[in-house]
């Protein structure tokens, strides 16, 4: 029978490095999808994705018998990405500074089709929080407890945040069902 | 499932060039990986690290005759309070799993920090500068605080845990305060509860300045 993702991070925190290319063979693959919708390019989603996984390696003792292993690791991606974004604004401000004009140059888009070049253009219009919510929720099927755990919120505020982030998507892609 | 649901759902694929990109980047990680212990021995080090100075510090002042047992049974009641609040916040400071607790660290810095003023009576005038006080309360607890930081570098760094730090840190300087202080309640408000409190606010700030290694929680 298959480990669980619980099974197999125990059996790597307890030194079975084995374990750690099966977790990484199940979860990159998502763990890009989410990180793409945060970051919104490829480049910068690939980055993230070496982060988390290097913060789950520095980290590994960290993870409790008790801890559901997906929200823990997407709790690691969501802080990742937060702080990536921090910084990102950090470089913009004072790119700004410096040259006293408001435009930065966008990286190019990572999206091959162009309905999802359009989703992700909605997502990043999202306020940070709401789009969290949504990816975890919508996408990676997490429930709105474990969304609330990854999150640092409780399981109804995430489940509002969740709410008004899909439907304000709804309401940004409303011109596509003309 | 709506169509925006499903396209949603559709994940850009990462390629086989690019995954095999990231394993290989992080697979040189693995041989520094922490044991499993590791941070329960981190933990530790910032609780033993509290107690030793405190202790160097009350054998220093036996020594040189500064203080007596007599005067240490006398304020019995601090050392445990400070002891045990130490053990807490070190515990919920550097332990997984209990970021949503850390806010009680505050609940009990101000509730010791007005025990110690109000357990406090005078004993007798000192020739030293009031801003003594301070400055050795912020020495002592710079030592634990450094520790924890470099612990929480590793997971766990955030605004509430750099205070929970701070406030187990902070307990160095009370305890050090109760052993070499003889002065009376205000001074203890105005030069010990305002230096604990900087260790508090230091450790917040350290938080949110220091580069994290790691963004586990």
């Amino acid at each position: 029978m298959e480990s669980s993702d619980e099974e197999l991070m125990r059996a790597f925190r307890d030194g079975d490095d084995a374990a750690f290319d099966l977790l990484f063979e199940r979860h990159s693959r998502p763990l890009h999808g989410f990180l793409l919708r945060m970051a919104g390019d490829r480049v910068a989603a690939e980055d993230l994705v070496q982060v988390t996984f290097t913060s789950l390696i520095r980290s590994k003792d960290r993870f409790l018998d008790r801890t559901p292993f997906k929200p823990w690791l997407f709790t690691i991606a969501t802080n990742a990405a937060r702080e990536a974004h921090r910084r990102r604004q950090v470089r913009v401000r004072a790119h700004e500074a410096q040259l006293d004009a408001p435009e930065l140059s966008v990286d190019p888009p990572s999206f091959d089709s162009g309905l999802q070049r359009q989703l992700s253009d909605a997502l990043t219009q999202l306020p940070a929080a709401q789009r969290e919510a949504v990816v975890l929720h919508k996408v990676e099927g997490l429930t709105f407890e474990e969304v609330a755990e990854v999150l640092g919120i409780t399981a109804s505020a995430a489940r509002l945040k969740a709410h008004r982030g899909y439907a304000r998507l709804r309401e940004l892609l409303a011109h596509l069902k003309d | 499932m709506e169509p925006l649901e499903s396209e949603l759902r559709r994940l850009p694929e990462i390629s086989a060039e690019a995954r095999a990109r990231v394993l290989a980047a992080v697979r040189p990680e693995l041989s520094r990986a922490p044991g499993k212990n590791r941070w329960r021995f981190e933990l530790a080090a910032v609780v033993t690290s509290v107690f030793l100075l405190t202790a160097v510090i009350a054998g220093a002042l036996l020594w040189s005759g500064n203080t007596s047992l007599t005067a240490i049974d006398a304020r019995a009641g601090a050392f445990v309070m400070c002891g045990v609040l130490c053990a807490f916040a070190a515990v919920l400071a550097l332990a997984p799993g209990l970021r949503k607790a850390q806010v009680f660290t505050v609940l009990a810095f101000g509730a010791a920090s007005m025990a110690l003023v109000l357990m406090r009576s005078a004993q007798g005038a000192s020739s030293s500068p009031e801003w003594v006080c301070t400055a050795t309360h912020l020495g002592v607890g710079a030592v634990p605080l450094v520790i924890g930081l470099f612990a929480l570098r590793r997971g766990g760094l955030r605004l509430l845990s750099g205070v929970a730090l701070g406030v187990a840190a902070g307990t160095s300087g009370a305890m050090v305060g109760e052993l070499a202080c003889g002065r009376g309640p205000m001074h203890v408000l105005l030069f010990h509860v305002t230096a604990w409190a900087g260790v508090v606010v230091a450790g917040a700030a350290c938080s949110g300045l220091i580069r994290p290694r790691s963004y586990a929680p």
